[in-house]
């Protein structure tokens, strides 16, 4: 829920409907900021849907945060982390600003932004990496637990839809844009009223819905867990990898991220059943993770895709 | 004397358009013992057999890409009945890349008959013996190697464009060889032909007449007969002896998965028949004749050659490699005087083939081998880069020589590669006066040798045709490129001659492309091997976070060397992916740094969001890095782009 486009009263009608944890999206706690987003609220909306969370009781409530924002310095940024931290939200989630092709952002900010489109006051790489490393080390000693790379959680208030995402599990989706993880399928509906609609009408009446749907072999389950376990600071069970995937997988895991070691990655030892855990490290080895992935991805002989080895 | 039927009549061959290989059959009874020429009734190889020295031409057809030879050759077939009208398109070119490139790329011999009284008296059936030359200066040795075997050329020029610089220079290889030289001007039929102009050319480069210049159209057949009979009348028959010792020049030889090695060979004097044990004057090693024949083009089994044909012989040695080109093949126990030895394949450059994945060496050795059987100019020695693992030092006769192989081991063996920068073959002189060969940039210290060893870089001599206004522009390309001029004339008002010397390694590279771009497109050019001459050249040495990566090295003269480690080191920056650290890049001569960037670090490389919705787009994204770094190699810890190591300044 976005503040400043709600009200006490339809807070508690949602509560009474069943809904018992919110998340907010606050951004940032500076007016100047928040403007230059292109945010429609403003900090004083911020703190007064705060507020809300408590007079109406929300039993858990998150605030997101995106760093790297334009006009944000590492002043700014730690005083929205200290901010975040006095309002006793449960969970944080902080975002680092992907600035992509086909959006306004990338007309002022991208590579090849020109001329009176393009607009100053990006931080630079370095700074908005330092921003990454800051909440870590603020949220961290505050007592939040950093266990995904844009997630942090006080004890016991992780977020458990998400965490489906991660252990790459099943779930269903409802309604435009949603996406479905069912049964190894994942089925993306419609993003536009009319198309969904007709998406609707053709699943009643039986037909091909037309729902780009997408689903793997083995190589492509492997792949995905690796893709999503690594985000966690859970990280990914070597044991169940052998077990699901074989020997040869884990071997070529080990191989591949042996260079990574000691700054960016570590093994671990679970303490349920003393398996053996490989996670990147908290706020290094997430902070490159693509890289790292991806470099993963390419060493391993057991990801290889069929057309592998002839280029075109 | 009756010769058993012996094959089946009809082979279809590996190669794109299926040739009908039919088997002439050969009688010694024939229906009619009548001397009357032209009987329709002799079988084919008798006829070709029958005609005498007097009678035969050997001939070839020189000019300029796209002037209209294949088209020419295709017409002169169709006249003599050698081929259908309308039939296969360009004979000549068969390979997929000669047809797709426009070029010939191996020399073939195509043998018609044709009846005619231009050489005075009553028509007669001569045997006109076409040797074709391959098209570019890539394969200027190929042509001479042709031309050697005939005794006149056909000097086609289109009419629309006039002479080139490549007519020039094979013009000139062929007045070496004593040729007799037929003017004749192309593509008449087309609007923009100015046949007067081309004529005027003509006679001021080839010092012919006005009335000797035929004028045809390849396309539509026009004037194509005076051609043939020009040939006959103005092309002298071959100079042998066929009371001589039996002598016989080895043009080529190439591979054919059912005949096995095909020679083309041109008797000289003296005659083989089938059975005949013939021994190489260069190797010493003996071949028994199992087959001999003419290309019509299909190929016509005869039972022998004579002094003054041309055409294929088939041994019971299969291998290829031991037809040396150029050799003189004699009689078994008999000596002969060798044949003039005529220019020998000299690779012009060099390069390092290596396979994209270290575990395709093998997959590529065989496809190399495979290629080479029938690419004789092709040299191969194993090599080895700390960089690229194991692979190949190729010597190739040019960049398009290099290009069309690495093109036929894309297309016919599916195998890629990585090439590096393409080198010319230096030669080291060592004190004691004998030279050692250099084809790789490791042959040479860093830094150059000390003073008493001295380096010799081989030597060009460009021939290049343009426009009056644009030779200002070239001159000042030839003086950057070290170049010296040995001529500049006027051919006419439009056009104007100019000779160079230049070295090799300031031409192989992208000469050709700069004097285009600098010309609009209208300058052409041509070069010839000139020699050797002493020369500063230095190796460069690139490092990549201080380890120097020897694929990447390459030679240079030393008044280049700073502006080749800059340009080097600024492409390379360009061309690398940003790390996790910081990479330097290098340039260096003998241990002294001469260039240097840097590409900075990453500082973070992290998908912030990854919920449902996300990870499929997350995948793609994914997918498609893993894709970029399988194009690359891991050198140390940094990811080198395959195209990087062979990209040419």
């Amino acid at each position: 829920m976005d503040p400043g486009t709600f009200d006490e009263e339809k807070l508690r009608a949602f509560m009474r409907a069943g809904v018992n944890r919110v998340s907010l999206g606050v951004q940032s706690f500076d007016d100047d900021v928040l403007k230059l987003a292109g945010r429609s609220h403003d900090a004083r909306e911020v703190e007064r849907a705060i507020e809300m969370m408590s007079t109406c009781a929300v039993p858990r409530w998150s605030a997101d945060l995106i760093s790297g924002l334009p006009g944000v310095n590492a002043g700014t940024w730690r005083t929205s982390l200290e901010r975040v931290i006095a309002a006793g939200a449960d969970h944080v989630s902080v975002y680092d600003l992907q600035v992509e092709a086909g959006t306004a952002f990338y007309r002022w900010y991208g590579e090849d932004a020109t001329g009176k489109d393009a607009k100053e006051g990006l931080p630079s790489e370095d700074e908005s990496a330092d921003m990454f490393r800051d909440a870590s080390a603020t949220l961290g000693a505050a007592g939040y637990e950093h266990y995904e790379v844009s997630s942090y959680a006080k004890p016991g208030a992780r977020c458990k839809h998400n965490q489906i995402y991660w252990q790459n599990a099943s779930w269903y989706g409802f309604g435009m844009s949603a996406t479905s993880h069912v049964n190894g399928e994942r089925v993306a509906r419609p993003r536009k009223m009319g198309d969904y609609y007709a998406y609707v009408d053709a699943l009643e009446r039986g037909e091909n819905t037309g729902a780009i749907s997408t689903g793997g072999d083995a190589s492509d389950a492997l792949f995905e867990h690796i893709m999503l376990r690594l985000r966690t600071s859970d990280g990914m069970n070597l044991d169940k990898v052998t077990e699901r995937f074989g020997e040869q997988a884990t071997k070529e895991i080990d191989d591949a991220v042996a260079p990574f070691l000691g700054e960016y990655a570590r093994y671990e030892t679970s303490a349920e059943d003393g398996s053996r855990i490989l996670r990147l490290n908290d706020p290094e080895g997430f902070l490159v993770s693509t890289e790292i992935l991806s470099t993963l991805l390419s060493q391993m002989k057991s990801l290889a895709s069929d057309d592998d080895g002839e280029d075109a | 004397d009756t010769m058993a039927f012996r094959r089946l009549a009809t082979h279809i061959t590996q190669r794109r358009d299926a040739i009908t290989y039919a088997r002439c059959i050969t009688s010694s009874t024939l229906a009619s013992s009548s001397s009357r020429d032209g009987d329709d009734e002799r079988s084919l190889a008798e006829r070709l057999s029958r005609v005498p020295l007097e009678r035969t031409r050997n001939f070839s057809i020189i000019a300029h890409v796209d002037h209209g030879k294949s088209t020419l050759a295709d017409r002169l077939l169709e006249l003599t009945g050698a081929i259908k009208k309308g039939g296969a398109h360009q004979i000549l070119d068969t390979l997929p890349v000669e047809r797709a490139r426009g070029i010939t790329v191996k020399a073939q011999a195509v043998s018609v008959l044709w009846r005619s009284d231009a050489a005075g008296g009553e028509a007669r059936e001569y045997l006109l013996n076409l040797i074709d030359t391959p098209g570019h200066a890539d394969f200027s040795f190929e042509v001479s190697r042709s031309l050697s075997a005939c005794d006149g050329a056909l000097l086609l020029v289109d009419a629309t464009q006039g002479v080139q610089a490549q007519t020039i220079a094979t013009f000139y290889l062929a007045l070496e060889g004593g040729l007799v030289i037929v003017p004749v001007a192309n593509k008449v039929d087309m609007l923009a032909a100015d046949v007067d102009r081309v004529a005027q050319q003509m006679i001021s480069v080839f010092g012919v007449e006005r009335e000797e210049v035929l004028e045809v159209s390849g396309k539509t057949g026009l004037n194509v007969t005076s051609v043939l009979d020009a040939v006959v009348s103005r092309v002298p028959p071959p100079k042998g002896d066929l009371n001589a010792p039996t002598r016989i020049l080895l043009l080529d030889c190439h591979y054919d998965d059912y005949r096995g090695a095909v020679n083309v060979v041109q008797v000289v004097d003296g005659e083989v028949r089938k059975g005949d044990k013939v021994t190489s004057y260069v190797t010493g090693q003996h071949f028994e004749v199992l087959e001999l024949g003419m290309s019509t083009p299909t190929p016509c089994e005869v039972h022998s050659l004579k002094a003054g044909n041309v055409g294929y012989m088939i041994t019971n040695v299969r291998d290829v490699r031991s037809s040396k080109i150029g050799d003189t093949l004699h009689a078994f126990k008999e000596t002969v005087e060798p044949l003039k030895g005529f220019r020998q394949a000299k690779p012009m450059v060099f390069q390092g083939l290596f396979p994209v994945n270290t575990d395709d060496f093998e997959k590529l050795r065989a496809a190399v081998d495979r290629l080479t059987l029938n690419d004789a100019s092709v040299t191969v020695q194993g090599e080895n880069s700390t960089a690229l693992g194991a692979g190949f030092r190729c010597g190739f006769l040019g960049l398009l020589h290099a290009d069309v192989f690495h093109q036929r081991l894309q297309e016919e063996f599916g195998t890629d590669i990585i090439a590096t920068a393409p080198t010319v073959p230096y030669r080291i002189a060592q004190r004691d006066g004998t030279f050692v060969e250099c084809t790789s940039p490791l042959s040479i210290p860093s830094g150059g040798f000390p003073q008493e060893v001295s380096i010799e870089e081989p030597l060009v001599e460009a021939t290049i045709i343009c426009q009056p206004q644009v030779v200002g522009k070239i001159v000042e390309l030839c003086m950057d490129r070290r170049g010296e001029q040995l001529e500049q004339t006027f051919l006419d008002d439009s056009r104007v001659i100019m000779r160079y010397r230049l070295p090799l390694g300031e031409v192989a590279a992208d000469f050709a492309d700069e004097l285009k771009s600098r010309t609009s497109g209208y300058a052409t050019f041509d070069y010839d091997d000139a020699g050797m001459q002493k020369g500063d050249i230095v190796r460069m040495d690139v490092l990549v976070n201080g380890t120097a990566v020897d694929a990447l090295a390459t030679l240079v003269h030393r008044s280049k060397a700073q502006r080749h480690g800059k340009d080097i080191v600024a492409r390379l920056k360009e061309a690398l992916p940003r790390q996790m650290f910081e990479i330097a890049i290098q340039a260096a001569l003998g241990g002294k740094i001469i260039a240097r960037e840097t590409i900075s670090a990453f500082r973070k490389q992290v998908t912030a969001k990854c919920y449902g919705g996300d990870i499929s787009r997350k995948k793609k994204l994914l997918e498609k890095q893993k894709e970029g770094k399988k194009r690359m190699r891991r050198i140390g810890n940094v990811d080198i782009p395959n195209e990087t190591f062979g990209a040419l300044l």
